[in-house]
């Protein structure tokens, strides 16, 4: 679902209305929000991305004063984002010396693949690869010209070189070589970590994606990596206005994303693509209202088109939103359901 | 046309030919008059055309400049020093901020009587990029400065196009006089006019030191 800002659309009614300076954007900004809390009483509620400094004494976040439902959770990790699952039965009242460990479950097998480096060109190429999850990409190995090496790897092998060369997945590793480790969700999630930190894809990750639009204190971060909660690397629950974590390398933030109020004042609110005409001709309308040189008809022609608009956008536009919304939470429930 | 060549055709007018070294009108006098007329004209010209279609402000109006950031060490705010009070009609003609190798980054002007009104009502955290305000400081350091929030500190230089009103302090007479083509004879007829009125002083034809040549 694409969206828009109310500083997008605002700007759309500068234009439309010859307002080269943009000199009246905040107050249309002021009667886009207006709209924004009209549609959430009909069902729609904006969607906000904030990053959170987390208390390390309760190792919880407050949630923003216009939070009303999340959509999803990440613990920011060098920069990176690692998704969190939601655990109702995460206990919020613990001692502080109990609370954070995540739990202990059953082992998790990792698997190793047996790799071919190659290089056709001449001088020497250095690959890394992981052989022990506890420090990935830890070893190194020297490949030159005519003569191919081959590695039991946990992770893919990786090289900063701009030589030529090629690396072959060739299966599963032959005979002794093969090393399967074991590992509890405490280790693997501090593999994980330490694979975030060191700029690897942890193991059991087949995609990433990038996440946009968060803001911290009201400044508006860059896109940020973000691998999905395909695997359950930590827990998170919201209780009592605050979302508490449960997570061995829970960094200092967590960014949320979440249902707002459409009172936001963490940043920017994401309007849905479908409603930016409905709010640019609400904020024609109002405008248009509190302008005492325009006359009644023209400001109920403004509010006929506002309503046209609203009119347009069936009940329907906006169930589908919400439902949208919904199976985006649902997936990522699911994928970690499977992870584990 | 340059206050210089606008200045010799008022006072060639005025000399009615050639203009002699001990004529009374000086060119500085003329520059002066000029540069009152000149946002006279363009206000008159802005309600006359802007207000009939509000995209009619003349690009050709506007200055670009690129000027310093500063940071002020007591209140921590980043400003820029305009060169003179810049020539705000109605709210159009604003200054408008860019970086100096990037046009495109937004930064939006809030106006200062109502910056603590928006912040309250939330609207500021939802303006894209950068805020500005204009502020006329009066001072030890009397200046007119566009104040910036939350720029960062390795903005060194930022470019501003603005429409100027010039003033005396930095005037230079080789500099282009900022107004529509169009407006150029207007404007010469009217500092022209200026003069004339000044020097046609009538002639008293009832000597009694009283102005009523004119009561029958």
């Amino acid at each position: 679902m694409s969206s828009t800002t109310l500083y997008n659309i605002a700007e759309k009614v500068c234009l439309s209305k010859g307002d080269k300076s943009n000199i009246h954007i905040a107050k249309y900004i002021l009667y886009g929000k207006s709209a924004a809390a009209e549609m959430c009483k009909r069902g729609f509620m904006p969607i906000q991305s904030v990053m959170l400094d987390i208390d390390a004494g309760t190792n919880s976040a407050k949630l923003p004063p216009d939070y009303v439902k999340y959509v999803r959770v990440g613990s920011c990790i060098c920069d990176r984002i690692l998704e969190l699952d939601y655990d109702s039965t995460l206990c919020v009242r613990e001692p502080v010396e109990n609370f954070c460990p995540p739990k202990q479950t059953e082992p998790v097998t990792v698997k190793t693949n047996y790799y071919r480096l190659t290089t056709k060109v001449d001088g020497t190429i250095n690959f890394v690869y992981t052989t022990d999850m506890q420090f990935p990409d830890g070893e190194t190995i020297a490949v030159t010209n005519g003569n191919p090496q081959y590695v039991c790897s946990i992770t893919v092998p990786k090289t900063n070189s701009v030589l030529a060369h090629s690396i072959d997945n060739i299966g599963d590793c032959p005979g002794d070589n093969t090393t399967t480790e074991v590992l509890t969700e405490t280790q693997r999630l501090e593999s994980d970590c330490k694979c975030l930190c060191r700029n690897a894809i942890p193991a059991g990750y087949n995609s990433y994606y990038m996440w946009n639009n968060i803001y911290y204190y009201g400044r508006l971060l860059g896109p940020m990596y973000t691998l999905p909660a395909y695997r359950s690397p930590g827990f998170f629950k919201i209780e009592n206005g605050r979302i508490y974590l449960n997570s061995v390398c829970a960094g200092s933030h967590v960014v949320l994303q979440y249902k707002s109020n459409g009172v936001s004042d963490a940043g920017q609110t994401e309007i849905p693509i479908e409603m930016e005409d409905t709010i640019l001709s609400f904020m024609v309308w109002k405008d248009a209202f509190y302008d005492k040189t325009n006359s009644l008809s023209y400001i109920q022609m403004c509010k006929e088109e506002y309503i046209r608009q609203k009119d347009l956008l069936t009940m329907q536009t906006v169930l589908a939103g919400v439902l949208s919304m919904l199976k985006v939470e649902m997936k990522y429930t699911f994928a970690a359901n499977i992870g584990r | 046309m340059t206050y210089n060549q606008a200045a010799e055709i008022v006072l060639r007018k005025l000399a009615s030919g050639d203009i002699p070294d001990d004529f009374p009108v000086k060119e500085e006098e003329v520059f002066f008059v000029l540069n009152m007329v000149a946002p006279l004209l363009i206000k008159k010209d802005f309600f006359e055309t802007f207000n009939l279609d509000r995209t009619a402000v003349d690009p050709t109006i506007y200055t670009t400049i690129t000027t310093k950031v500063f940071k002020s060490d007591s209140v921590g705010e980043f400003y820029a020093v305009l060169p003179n009070a810049p020539l705000i009609l109605l709210g159009s003609m604003i200054p408008q901020v860019s970086y100096t190798k990037d046009r495109f980054v937004d930064f939006t002007y809030v106006d200062s009587g109502k910056l603590n009104n928006f912040k309250n009502a939330k609207v500021l955290n939802e303006i894209g990029g950068y805020i500005f305000t204009y502020e006329f400081v009066a001072g030890c350091d009397t200046e007119h400065r566009l104040v910036f929030f939350d720029l960062e500190d390795c903005v060194e230089t930022l470019k501003i196009r603005l429409v100027q009103n010039v003033n005396f302090s930095n005037f230079n007479p080789n500099s282009s006089i900022a107004i529509k083509p169009e407006l150029e004879m207007q404007l010469i007829d009217q500092t022209y006019n200026w003069f004339l009125a000044q020097d046609g002083g009538e002639e008293d034809k009832i000597i009694d030191n009283r102005n009523n040549n004119k009561i029958t």
